[in-house]
């Protein structure tokens, strides 16, 4: 079920032309070793690490699956945060649910308090499998069909071309230069932006008007 | 006249041993200051000293130097550098021809002769040149003055370093003066790694960074864990008497326990391996030890243990339960690592985590003892290892 839905949103977005289609098999696969690991998030940092993609096109891939506009849309939830810089906290400060006042946040562990302006370069996104996503993946997991329809790709048969289109694509990914980490808000709202001008997801606009409000 | 605010970033025992080590004469009864924050007569005394030419400001400048960008900084913020002007080689003539080109850069500057008035302002620049090479380059930077308790108004400076030969950005701190200051530390690094790679005196230098992907530092600092703990774990081994295993095995007999036996054994070794580690103490690892670790065991759930006196972790028993579970996991958030090094006058005690984008390391009880000879080679050891286990 889920590797189908991830594979409609592939298609009806803008996502099958700027990814290759083996995108869809790794991040499934992805989501269900995280799932296996009994893990809270969907980590693009690792996603990016793991599969030698820059993190600005891991970011991108997750973004398109996590856009609420249509419920069928959305597989993903996006969560902002920063560690807290105390040297003895390291806590992680997420914006949905440290934010006292606008553009005000603070540490819920040593009570640290911070502004937005100050953690803006530091902030990194993580994501989470909608909760009716999991219940669709873990309903019937021992379905034998469930688990040969959500077979990746690599153990059916393949067409020649999706073979030449993923080792191309696997070329560019080693020429990116290095994966580089830091993700500022402005450049995953830049990320969220397709060619054509309109955003991936709707779920980066409440962040959107705090950047607006604080320029 | 060299202002107090600066001096406050040495304590007054050690002028003193400075001034002494210069032959300066009467100096106790010239220094009758009682109130830890007056530093008045500290300054008197090395202007009226400059004077007379017992000392000179450059003698001056070293020494403050010293204090301020090695022995008082504990705190280092690490980036990755990604571009400088000069990867390659370039001769003394060359170098010398950039310095004079680049006049904002306040080469060899001395920090007794800047006047301090603009916060983030450079106050000078230092190039290590080596075999037709730059190894490093230093910025000083002031930060602004920082009001603490024990001493009142205190100059606040960071050392950045381009560390061009193992190709990363140190931005260094006093984390006593950066606790006490009006700015969040983030603001600080973000600004600094700014002025860096934006404002126009440092264009020529090309200094481009970036910050990690955090599955880097977290594996990098997992693979140090574990080259001390598995060096430690075969000196642990070869201390175990001869015949143990055949001990526990009939033991393990006598009780009637025929399953699992491989596991129990390796459990029971490991009692042996905490007393064994608690009673040599540090004397059995040569090359150092952890004596802390924080690791994650799914992405919500933080484990962690420290020795308060920063002996092995390898005598506690949460390290022998929890150690195939981070060998599973094969990251590590932070981890404490001494280190020894044959020619150093005190070894390495250091944390490293991974943290705000970067690497940080936190020198633990080394603010005193060193000098930056000393402090150097610890850098610049550290700085190897993390290169190395980066890739």
């Amino acid at each position: 079920m889920l590797r189908k839905k991830l594979e409609s949103i592939y298609r009806k977005t803008n996502c099958h032309v700027e990814y290759p289609e083996s995108y869809i098999d790794l991040l499934y696969r992805f989501i269900i070793i995280n799932q296996e690991q009994k893990n809270k998030f969907l980590n693009p940092y690792e996603f990016s690490y793991i599969n030698n993609i820059s993190i600005r096109d891991s970011l991108t891939f997750f973004l398109y699956f996590t856009n609420d506009l249509e419920k069928e849309n959305s597989i993903l939830n996006i969560e902002l945060f920063f560690e807290c810089s105390n040297t003895t906290c390291s806590n992680r400060i997420f914006l949905n649910d440290c934010e006292l006042d606008p553009g005000l946040y603070e540490c819920n562990i040593c009570g640290k308090e911070y502004i937005y302006e100050d953690i803006k370069p530091f902030i990194k996104a993580y994501f989470k499998l909608n909760e009716n996503e999991s219940t669709l993946l873990s309903n019937d997991s021992n379905s034998t069909i469930n688990i040969l329809e959500g077979m990746s790709d690599s153990l059916k048969v393949k067409s020649p071309s999706s073979e030449f289109e993923s080792s191309l694509n696997l070329q560019t990914a080693n020429e990116g230069d290095n994966l580089e980490s830091a993700i500022s808000l402005e450049t995953l709202t830049e990320l969220n932006t397709t060619s054509e001008g309109t955003s991936i997801t709707n779920a980066l606009s409440p962040y959107e008007k705090l950047k607006q409000r604080l320029i | 006249m060299i202002s107090e605010s600066i001096l406050k970033n040495v304590h007054k025992y050690e002028i003193k041993s400075f001034l002494k080590r210069n032959s300066v004469e009467k100096i106790d009864s010239r220094l009758t200051s009682h109130r830890a924050d007056d530093y008045k007569p500290y300054s008197k005394i090395i202007d009226e000293e400059i004077k007379v030419n017992k000392i000179n400001r450059k003698l001056v400048n070293e020494f403050l130097c010293e204090h301020i960008c090695y022995s008082k900084t504990n705190i280092y913020h690490i980036f990755d550098l990604t571009n400088f002007f000069c990867f390659n080689t370039i001769t003394e003539v060359q170098l010398n021809h950039f310095k004079s080109n680049n006049p904002k850069l306040l080469f060899n500057n001395l920090i007794t002769d800047v006047t301090l008035e603009e916060e983030f302002q450079l106050c000078s620049t230092e190039v290590e040149h080596e075999n037709d090479q730059i190894n490093q380059i230093s910025f000083l930077f002031y930060l602004g003055l920082v009001d603490t308790r024990a001493k009142g108004r205190t100059s606040f400076f960071s050392n950045v370093i381009i560390d061009v030969k193992q190709k990363l950005v140190f931005v260094k701190f006093n984390s006593n003066l950066l606790e006490n200051a009006k700015y969040d530390k983030l603001f600080l690094i973000n600004r600094l790694l700014t002025i860096l790679t934006k404002n126009d005196e440092f264009q020529p230098l090309s200094i481009g960074y970036e910050s990690f992907n955090e599955e880097k530092p977290q594996k990098m600092i997992f693979k140090m864990f574990s080259e001390l703990s598995l060096e430690a774990e075969e000196i642990l081994n070869k201390k175990i008497p001869l015949g143990t295993d055949e001990k526990i095995k009939s033991f393990l007999k006598d009780v009637k326990i025929s399953q699992n036996e491989k596991d129990y054994i390796k459990q029971i070794k490991a009692v042996i391996y905490q007393d064994l580690s608690d009673n040599f103490q540090g004397n059995l690892f040569k090359n150092g030890w952890v004596f802390r670790f924080v690791f994650r065991e799914k992405d919500y759930t933080r484990a962690s243990s420290r020795t308060d006196d920063y002996s092995p972790i390898y005598g506690s028993k949460v390290y022998w339960n929890l150690k195939e579970l981070i060998f599973k996991g094969k990251k590590m958030n932070d981890a404490g690592f001494k280190w020894v090094l044959p020619r150093n006058q005190s070894p390495i005690l250091v944390k490293l985590e991974s943290k705000n984008n970067g690497i940080i390391i936190q020198y633990y009880n080394d603010k005193e003892r060193n000098n930056q000879k000393f402090r150097k080679e610890k850098d610049n050891f550290v700085a190897q290892k993390i290169r190395k286990y980066l890739s």
